[in-house]
C-alpha cells in the first residue's frame, strides 16, 4: 500500500466536513511533500510520511475537542448530537420534547460508531506515541549497527502489534470515558436515567462492542 | 494567537494566497522553521474563516492569469487588526529582550 493511499485512509480521523471540502488538497500537498523528500532518500520520504500521518492524527483528535463556530464549523457529531440530544435545558428541548423528557431512541449503531470514531483516534495517537518512544531509543542503536533504512522500518513496523496490545485496551478505556462524559453533557445521561431500560440501551451496545474488540485482541 | 496563525495571516496579508503557496510562503518567511502539514495548514484556514479573519476569495475575484481548483483565501479587517496587534506584543516582547540583554552586559 502507498504512502497516498494510507494517508487517504488516515484523513478520516477528521471532520467529514473538512475532509470533503480540503481531502482532495491535503493529499495533492501530501503527495508534493512526499515527492520533496524522496529527492533526499528512502528515509527522509518515510520521516516524511509518519510526520504527516502523525499531522493528521494531531488535528483528528484536536478537531474532536475544539468547539465549533458558525456554519463553516460543520462537525461530524453535529448531526447525531442533534438527533439525540434530550436535555430538558438544552437549546433542542422545546422543539425535540414538546411533550416532556420523553427519550428518543439512540440505535446502538450510532452508539457505537461514535465510540468506534473516538476509539480510532485514541488508537492512532496512543499507538503512535509509544512507536516514537520505542522509535527514538531502538533507532539509534539499530543504525550504530549499520542497519538500513528498511531494516529501520521494519523494525518499527515490527513492532506496530506489540505496541497494539498494550493500546487498545487503554483506546477502549479512552473512548468509553469520552463519549459517556459527552453524553453526561449534552444531558442524554441524565435523560436515560429517567427513562425505564435508558442506561440498558445506551450501556449494552457499548459493553458488546468493548467485548468484540477485547475478543478480537485476545484471537 | 497560535504561531502557525500568525504566519498564515502574514502570508496572506500582502495579497490572497491559496494552500500549498501559503505552506511554501510559511517556510520561507519562517527560514524553515515552520513547517506547516497538509491537515494543519487546512485545519488552520477553516479555523481562520471561523474566526472572520480569513475569506474565502470567490471566483470570479480570482487573481488575474490563475485558473484551476485552488481555493484562494486573503485577510479581513478583523484579521489585519489581529495581526497588527500581534505583531505590536512581538516587537514589544522583543524591546524587553534587548534591554534585559543590555542590562545583563556580557
Amino acid at each position: 500500500m502507498s504512502w497516498t493511499r494510507v494517508y487517504r485512509l488516515a484523513l478520516h480521523l477528521l471532520p467529514t466536513g473538512l475532509r470533503r471540502k480540503h481531502g482532495p488538497a491535503m493529499e495533492a500537498a501530501f503527495a508534493r511533500e512526499l515527492g520533496r523528500a524522496r529527492a533526499g532518500g528512502r528515509l527522509p520520504a518515510t520521516l516524511a510520511a509518519a510526520a504527516g500521518l502523525w499531522d493528521v492524527v494531531r488535528r483528528g483528535a484536536y478537531e474532536q475537542v475544539r468547539p465549533a463556530h458558525g456554519a463553516a464549523g460543520e462537525r461530524r457529531d453535529r448531526p447525531w448530537q442533534e438527533r439525540w440530544s434530550i436535555d430538558a435545558h438544552g437549546p433542542h428541548a422545546a422543539g425535540a420534547n414538546p411533550g416532556g423528557p420523553t427519550m428518543p431512541q439512540p440505535t446502538p449503531r450510532a452508539l457505537v460508531l461514535r465510540h468506534a470514531a473516538s476509539f480510532a483516534v485514541a488508537f492512532a495517537a496512543l499507538t503512535a506515541s509509544l512507536l516514537a518512544l520505542f522509535a527514538s531509543r531502538q533507532v539509534p542503536a539499530l543504525s550504530a549497527r549499520g542497519a538500513s533504512a528498511g531494516t529501520v522500518a521494519e523494525a518499527l513496523l515490527l513492532a506496530v502489534p506489540f505496541i497494539s496490545a498494550m493500546t487498545i485496551p487503554m483506546a477502549v478505556l479512552v473512548a468509553v470515558l469520552r463519549e459517556f462524559t459527552r453524553l453526561r453533557a449534552d444531558g442524554t445521561l441524565a435523560a436515560a436515567r429517567r427513562e425505564r431500560d435508558g442506561l440498558r440501551r445506551l450501556v449494552v451496545p457499548v459493553l458488546a462492542g468493548a467485548a468484540g474488540v477485547g475478543a478480537w485482541r485476545s484471537s | 494567537m497560535k504561531p502557525h496563525w500568525f504566519f498564515i495571516l502574514l502570508s496572506v496579508s500582502a495579497a490572497p494566497r491559496y494552500g500549498t503557496a501559503i505552506q511554501d510562503d510559511v517556510r520561507e518567511l519562517s527560514g524553515g522553521g515552520v513547517r506547516l502539514w497538509p491537515a494543519t495548514l487546512y485545519g488552520s484556514l477553516e479555523e481562520l474563516v471561523e474566526q472572520g479573519w480569513l475569506e474565502e476569495v470567490a471566483d470570479d475575484e480570482r487573481p488575474a492569469g490563475i485558473s484551476g481548483r485552488e481555493r484562494f483565501y486573503r485577510i479581513t479587517r478583523p484579521g489585519r487588526l489581529a495581526l497588527e496587534r500581534e505583531a505590536a506584543r512581538l516587537e514589544s516582547l522583543a524591546g524587553v529582550a534587548r534591554q534585559r540583554l543590555a542590562l545583563g552586559g556580557a
